[in-house]
């Protein structure tokens, strides 16, 4: 391949990568785009993603090919191989020759050189000290990888574990957001339900809040659940006094409301 | 200094003061980074609104009245995701903010900037600063700016889930009775009129405005048992 030409096809690699960044977040676009581009990029003859999910179990998630993929699913099922051996160690796993590596791997190497590869490098999906995943490259003759090469699978790996995990952060704040949004909801009809109350009851207000708290407790939901449901008149307000264990001679008594 | 000198200096400051969860110096912090007279943090969604801090009752009052009257620099701030600014209240046009801007003057208030909280492309909230001579910010204020508001989010953002109402509880700042009280009218014109919240939320501003007197005070009045809205007529409406 001419050097400018794949000087070209490195930096669209690199603007595919970070494209999805800008634009919407795939998680599977990002992952295959890193498989193909490593591949286009004649790094391997064949490449597979493994990640790590929320049970901190690894699945594949992209490969270039389907023997690939089955190569991937494979480690999986066996628990051995050097993507594995990369996820849980943290750094590169490299087999220069499988056929010679197989008391490293006694059912994982003689099927990838059955699948047609000779050697493999496993690159970790890291950030500091997260590892997200790993990434294998298969290559179809017996040798290293160059220098280079590994470099740039190393770069391109570490700009997607980054894009995974500022993903992640972003996720993980914007439910947060959503939350204090809802609490802040909560509170208001919270208050709404007090004054509906309140007024059908000609009561004060902290009586209206004993009503509705009772209410809330005697039917086993939640305050908020209650004071929304009144607001939107899914309750009837008289269902809420009388369900409530607060008897209105009481309220006279003490709590009532003497007009102005 | 470049800007990621300014950003780190910025969320030095704000570490140093241990912001964990929102404490009521948050307001304080940002006066002091900002160089402004006041400013206000306030917790939005597309319905409601509270202040989570504000750096004294000027700010709170007038966080109060933008989300009662539903005009101002903070919700259109939230509303537009970007920065509002309005540097001369004095001067600017009388239809921006009809109800917002005479109050603020009133309360010694000459210039606004809002910037909004945002996490990704979620915004949540506000950050109002007040200036109490007019002018516009320097270039370095409103970068200071979008990082104080930016370190706010983010620190806002931290407190644990089930601190949700260490947040709202901290909203209290001032006289946050106000609020609660206006909700509490809102409820009991619902019933009186038979129509929904919302709708009893406008009829409520609606009565102030056409009495020329605060909303806190009508709820106010409304809770205590003083005034009913059964006999307002119709038609003097302030927009919905």
């Amino acid at each position: 391949m001419a050097p400018t030409s794949r000087e070209d096809l490195l930096v669209s690699t690199f603007v595919q990568l970070t494209k999805n960044l800008v634009d919407d977040f795939d998680l599977i676009d990002l992952l295959t785009g890193l498989a193909d581009g490593c591949v286009d990029l004649d790094l391997a003859a064949a490449a597979g993603i493994l990640l790590v999910d929320h049970e901190e179990k690894l699945r594949v998630m992209a490969a270039s090919s389907d023997r690939t993929r089955l190569l991937e699913l494979f480690q999986l099922q066996n628990d051995e191989g050097p993507c594995l051996d990369a996820f849980s160690t943290k750094e590169p796993v490299i087999s220069v020759d499988l056929r010679a590596d197989k008391s490293r791997w006694p059912i994982f190497a003689p099927e990838a050189v059955d699948a047609g590869f000779r050697s493999v490098h496993a690159i970790p999906l890291r950030l500091r000290e997260t590892v997200i995943g790993a990434l294998n490259l298969f290559g179809d003759h017996v040798g290293g990888m160059p220098e280079a090469n590994l470099r740039i699978a190393t770069a391109l790996a570490n700009a997607v574990s980054i894009a995974i995990l500022q993903n992640q952060t972003i996720l993980q704040s914007e439910i947060r957001a959503t939350q204090l949004q809802r609490a802040l909801d909560s509170r208001v009809a919270i208050e709404q339900a007090k004054g509906m109350l309140a007024e059908r009851g000609q009561i004060d207000m902290d009586s209206a809040f004993r009503h509705l708290r009772s209410f809330a407790r005697n039917t086993r939901r939640h305050l908020t659940a209650v004071a929304v449901d009144v607001v939107s008149g899914a309750l009837a307000l008289d269902e809420v006094q009388a369900g409530s264990s607060i008897s209105p001679a009481s309220l006279d008594q003490n709590q009532g409301r003497s007009g102005s | 200094m470049t800007d990621q000198k300014r950003k780190s200096g910025v969320a030095a400051r704000f570490a140093r003061n241990r912001l964990a969860k929102p404490p009521r110096s948050l307001c304080g912090l940002s006066i002091e980074i900002l160089g402004v007279t006041a400013t206000c943090v306030t917790l939005m969604n597309n319905r409601n609104s509270t202040a989570v801090c504000a750096s004294d009752d000027r700010a709170v009052r007038l966080d109060d009245l933008q989300y009662t009257v539903g005009e101002g620099p903070s919700p259109e701030a939230f509303a537009a995701r970007s920065i509002v600014s309005e540097p001369d209240l004095v001067r600017q046009s009388p239809q921006r903010w009809q109800h917002f801007t005479p109050m603020a003057i009133e309360l010694g208030m000459a210039g606004v900037f809002a910037f909004p909280l945002q996490v990704g492309d979620r915004c949540f909230g506000v950050l109002t600063a007040y200036q109490d001579v007019a002018g516009p910010l320097s270039k370095d204020q409103e970068s200071d700016g979008l990082i104080v508001a930016d370190t706010i989010a983010r620190s806002m953002l931290k407190t644990r889930p089930e601190g949700d109402f260490e947040i709202l509880a901290a909203s209290t700042v001032g006289d946050g009775a106000h609020r609660a009280e206006f909700h509490q009218a809102t409820g009991m014109i619902a019933v009186q009129l038979g129509v929904q919240v919302a709708e009893a939320a406008v009829r409520i501003r609606a009565h102030a405005f056409g009495a020329d007197r605060q909303v806190a005070d009508v709820a106010g009045d409304i809770v205590a048992g003083r005034l009913r809205l059964d006999n307002d007529r119709p038609g003097r409406e302030f927009g919905v």
